[in-house]
């Protein structure tokens, strides 16, 4: 039985058990489906980032540890995600090394003219800047509910949080993207539409 | 749509004009990395999880159980310490401390008398430190030559003797030590408990009643149980020897010996014996020094205290100390039970010898299993011996010197001292020649020679006594028996 990323597992589902006990198959199973994810999820938290492969690869070297502990109680995909915040959470909050290391020097992919995606991975680029002064916990918050377009009830279970204390999160990164947008023009037209760009 | 909703947009859009994700080939990489090394995490975090949980049970368990175990030590020691406090004072705290009457006998030693406690006796050449002040703790210290204790009621108190680094204690315990031979030393307890102490080991071990230990210089000692035969020679020894109490004489007033004493054997040079309980019966030897020719002592520093009233306790045991050196080796002490005849005690210069006992009719003895190695025969040996039952003892003595080992050697040199202490020196001279005949390269030549030595002491024959003790300092210059055939020696150079 093949379980899709983000369905619920049950607790008697052979591939969980197989999972808890740790068999390759299950585990490459595992690796191919939630990959794609995590890495999404954690380039919306974390940003472009030089380190995505190692840090994925942290997220499912935790994944295994925790496997066993592994309850059911929530699907599987879910559990994946929970590490995967924490992994970012951990990861916003670099080193100086690290930061060096994870300094993007990459091209913008987007799809559009290159001066539109290169004026809009600027836009991104500050609004991660401007989130770094918040803590880990509302800017992740808020970069799941922004990028990842996730409900609030699932962040507040990826984040282990009750959904009030997720919404205030969410609420108060915008607050101070807002404020921040005040003094930066790129950022202001990220916040407040194209009629608002630079001036 | 609102702010909120369009600021979502706008910021997905913009992640959207962002780099994709993992590159095809990252991907396979991470996949390819969890398959290699995944299974191997769960394992190990399996077996965390597993310990995690055991020490999660065990580790509560374990501070109640050390909880409980605290609790249920200090309601221990408070139990303890009530039943100290509720326990009534012995009687001797109550009394004053006695009054120490120093008396010079015709011979040259001197009489101490304890007023109900007891006397003591001090040989010409001997220096010894009283302390009497505590009516509960009257100490001894005997610095040089011999002491005959005898403690007729210490009213629930103790009454310590020290000699060096040993040390007896009377309480009430019946028990036994016996040198077997230079090296070995057997103790048996009947009843209450003994500390046995070696003089360089730190640990010392507690036997009680029933427990037999043999001790060696450097091997650890040897625990076992006394057989109800041996138990109950033990303490016949005692009840057959009894006088009413406050008849016997003291030891240095007794006669020549008669028979030696079963009850009480040599302690070794290295051990000291600690006694706790009733009647007890120790003697403790050591080098074989003559207390008798040593230089005239310097007066016992006495310390007399005020007189004792009367007291309805149980009499206390007779204790007879002799310091013959300087070192923990040459002490000599023999403890009888209250009310009983001395047993033995401690001839000046030689080793052992016996105290007169009241005439008794030796016992038929005790028909006893046939034996079947030399350790048994020697056991039966000693028996037969206690109950007066020479010829058969000798027979035993005899049967398992005939057979080969270490034991059967001893067993030829305690017949030779048996024989000796009974004052037969010929068959004790017999015995030694049955010895070297048997074991001609024995182990305890050194100690054959030191009984051939006071026998010819024994004997009277001075000349016989110089040469052994010559050849004793060659053959086995380091032996104890050779330093007191030495220090025999100068003293008999230097008396005129």
């Amino acid at each position: 039985m093949q379980a899709p990323p983000g369905e619920l597992a049950s607790v008697h589902d052979p591939w969980v058990d197989a999972l808890r006990a740790g068999e390759p198959d299950a585990l490459e199973r595992l690796a191919r489906l939630e990959a794609p994810r995590v890495a999404g999820l954690l380039r919306s938290l974390l940003g472009p980032r030089a380190d995505l492969e190692d840090l994925v690869q942290i997220v499912f070297l935790e994944t295994c540890r925790a496997l066993p502990s592994f309850r059911g109680r929530s699907a599987v995909s879910t559990f994946v995600g929970g590490i995967t915040v924490r992994v970012a959470r951990r990861a916003m909050r670099p080193s100086a090394w690290a930061r060096l290391r994870s300094d993007w020097t990459g091209e913008p992919h987007g799809h559009g003219s290159p001066e539109e995606s290169a004026q809009q991975s600027e836009q991104l680029r500050r609004a991660h800047a401007a989130l770094e002064r918040l803590s880990s916990k509302k800017r992740a918050a808020f970069l799941l509910w922004a990028l990842e377009g996730l409900e609030v009830s699932a962040i507040a279970e990826l984040m282990h949080a009750s959904v009030p204390a997720t919404k205030s999160r969410i609420l108060y990164a915008q607050r101070e993207l807002r404020k921040r947008a005040e003094r930066d023009p790129y950022l202001r037209e990220l916040v407040e539409g194209a009629g608002h760009g630079r001036r | 749509m609102d702010d909120a909703d369009a600021l979502r947009a706008r910021l997905r859009d913009a992640r959207a004009a962002e780099s994709a994700g993992l590159h095809e080939a990252a991907h396979d990489r991470i996949v390819e990395r969890v398959r290699r090394h995944g299974p191997a995490q769960v394992r190990r975090s399996r077996r965390r999880r597993d310990l995690l949980r055991a020490s999660a049970v065990a580790l509560p368990l374990a501070l109640v159980g050390g909880w409980l175990a605290s609790r249920g030590a200090d309601q221990g020691q408070v139990e303890l310490a009530r039943s100290r406090s509720d326990a009534p004072a012995p009687a001797c705290a109550g009394r004053a401390s006695p009054h120490a009457r120093e008396t010079p006998e015709a011979d040259g030693s001197r009489r101490i008398d304890l007023d109900e406690i007891g006397q003591i006796m001090l040989t010409p050449n001997s220096e010894a430190t009283l302390s009497a002040s505590d009516p509960c703790n009257i100490r001894l210290e005997l610095a040089r030559g011999r002491a005959s204790v005898h403690a007729a009621n210490l009213f629930g108190g103790e009454l310590h003797v020290r000699a060096g680094a040993v040390e007896v204690a009377v309480h009430g315990t019946t028990f036994a030590v016996e040198r077997l031979d230079a090296e070995h030393v057997l103790v048996d307890v009947e009843s209450g408990a003994v500390s046995v102490e070696r003089a360089g080991k730190s640990a010392g071990a507690l036997l009680r009643a029933g427990e037999r230990m043999r001790l060696a210089a450097d091997d650890a000692p040897i625990r076992s149980a006394l057989t109800v035969e041996q138990r109950r020679a033990l303490r016949d020894t005692f009840e057959a020897e009894s006088l009413p109490p406050h008849a016997h004489a003291p030891a240095e007033e007794a006669p020549p010996p008669v028979q030696r004493s079963s009850g009480a054997r040599a302690k070794a040079s290295s051990a000291s014996a600690r006694v706790s309980g009733g009647a007890t019966q120790a003697r403790a030897q050591g080098d074989l020094a003559s207390a008798a020719e040593r230089p005239a002592p310097a007066a016992p520093a006495l310390q007399p205290r005020a007189a004792a009233p009367e007291s309805t306790h149980a009499p206390a045991p007779t204790v007879v100390v002799e310091e013959r050196g300087s070192t923990a080796a040459s002490v000599e002490a023999r403890v009888a039970k209250p009310g009983h005849a001395p047993v033995a005690r401690a001839e000046p210069g030689i080793g052992v010898r016996q105290e007169p006992v009241a005439a008794k009719p030796a016992p038929a003895p005790t028909p006893l299993a046939p034996a079947r190695n030399a350790a048994a025969l020697v056991a039966r040996a000693d028996a037969y011996w206690r109950e007066g039952a020479l010829d058969e003892a000798r027979a035993s003595y005899r049967a398992a010197g005939a057979l080969r080992g270490a034991t059967a050697e001893a067993a030829w040199l305690a017949l030779a001292r048996n024989e000796l202490s009974a004052g037969h020196v010929s068959a004790a001279r017999a015995a030694l020649a049955d010895h070297a005949r048997h074991f001609p390269e024995g182990k305890l030549a050194g100690e054959a020679a030191g009984i051939e030595f006071r026998a010819a002491l024994q004997a009277r024959d001075l000349d016989a006594a110089e040469r052994v003790a010559r050849q004793l300092l060659e053959d086995h210059p380091a032996t104890p028996q050779a330093a007191a055939a030495e220090r025999w020696l100068r003293s008999r150079e230097s008396s005129p």
